[in-house]
């Protein structure tokens, strides 16, 4: 695998691991009643662990490319450099988050998920600073930040919720609380399909100058597929809400497992968006 | 649905205002500049599209037969976008090629390579 595959196959896999943190983790959270076993809480412990792993991936490959040399890795005065770049602060306080996830996660207690959902939210906020958003300067840099990072925040909540609840329709759709989980989704989906909507269209308009680069540069086709892919998604949503919907008997038979394939071909697509989303944050915008 | 057309607008509205494009860090302009003819050449700078890390930045001389000039450490300017290295010797007319790699402040690496020729 060349150096650039393994830093966005690590950015895809960290990417995926911290939407289930934040997005995951808050859906249980906001449950309440989340019980302290079972695949919904493993698959959170899974992920602070993943995130931990691929991000200390990730760090590694982007040292090792900026320095266009393996031995950096263990150079000390390459590490000293990096700290003390603009990059540097985030990267370290992403690293404590990230350690901070994985010790919450060993621990394995259920009351560390709203721990476990706060290292979440704050892996999806740090991650506008290692990126395109952080070149900007003044009022323009600020809400290029702002942008990403709610952009962030509201893909992951959205993407990392949905393999929980799918878990969550798997384990009996007629359930209570699978019941609770599906209405409190429904909101958090429309809130999060908004602010992507409108801090997409922002963070596109910094990153191309005329429409025309959507179709004429390697930047603009693969921000095409993205939305191709979040267009997919947001029919597959239109769908299982009327799956969901109040109305409809979801534990009868037929729906119910409509429903779980549903879900689970939403998470696929999500996996999908998220890996497009690691390769375009690479990927040089046109000049 | 009442507020689809004022997204909408605000989204046309983003999309064509004339918003400065931000990169990764691309060689906008070097002096001495790429392909010209010079006759004095103190320091080798580079202005780019992107504030730059100078740390993980790099500038290369060389001549025509290939031999390395000699070059400061690069420093980034006031404007952090900028590097300039001092030329550490005396050159002869001739041509020269300047290789460059630079580290934007959004973590990528960029490179590249021109010619400058020196006249007499
Ligand atoms: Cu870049």
């Amino acid at each position: 695998m060349t150096l650039q595959g393994a830093l966005v196959t690590a950015r895809a896999l960290h990417f995926c691991a911290c939407a289930i943190l934040w997005g995951g983790g808050g859906l249980l959270w906001l449950l309440r009643s989340a019980p302290g076993a079972g695949a919904g809480p493993r698959l959170l412990r899974i992920a602070a662990l993943l995130a931990a792993f691929s991000g200390a991936a990730w760090l590694a490959a982007t040292l090792v490319i900026i320095t266009a040399d393996y031995g950096s890795l263990v150079d000390a005065d390459a590490w000293a450099a990096l700290w003390s770049s603009s990059f540097g602060p985030p990267w370290a306080i992403r690293l404590v988050v990230l350690a901070g996830a994985a010790a919450f996660a060993l621990a394995g207690r259920p009351m560390l998920l709203p721990l476990l959902t706060l290292c979440g939210g704050a892996l999806a906020l740090d991650q506008a600073w290692l990126g395109h958003a952080a070149t900007g300067s003044g009022a323009n840099g600020a809400v290029m930040i702002a942008s990403d990072a709610l952009h962030v925040t509201a893909a992951y909540a959205w993407t990392g919720a949905l393999p929980v609840l799918g878990w969550l329709v798997f384990r009996g759709a007629d359930r209570p609380d699978t019941k609770r989980a599906l209405a409190l989704f429904s909101t958090i989906g429309i809130l999060a399909v908004a602010a992507i909507l409108a801090t997409g269209v922002i963070n596109a308009a910094f990153r191309l100058d005329v429409p025309r680069q959507l179709i004429a540069t390697m930047y603009g086709q693969i921000l095409c597929i993205k939305v191709t892919l979040f267009v997919a998604m947001l029919g597959l949503a239109w769908i299982n809400r009327s799956l969901a919907a109040p109305g409809r008997s979801p534990g009868m038979g037929a729906t119910c497992h409509g429903l779980l394939v549903g879900v689970l071909t939403e998470t696929a697509i999500g996996v999908f968006v998220l890996s497009v989303a690691a390769l375009l944050g690479t990927t040089a915008p046109p000049l | 649905m009442q507020f689809r057309p004022a997204l909408l607008l605000l989204a046309a509205a983003v999309l064509l205002s004339p918003l400065p494009a931000f990169a990764h860090a691309q060689l906008l302009k070097a002096v001495p500049g790429v392909g010209t003819t010079v006759t004095t050449a103190p320091s080798i700078t580079l202005a780019f599209s992107e504030p730059v890390e100078p740390a993980f930045c790099g500038i290369a001389l060389s001549d025509a037969a290939g031999k390395t000039v000699p070059l400061g450490k690069p420093a980034s300017a006031a404007d952090k976008a900028t590097l300039v290295a001092a030329v550490k010797a005396r050159l002869a007319p001739g041509t020269y090629t300047v290789t460059w790699h630079a580290v934007s402040v959004d973590t990528h690496r960029t490179q590249g390579t021109f010619a400058f020729t020196l006249a007499p």
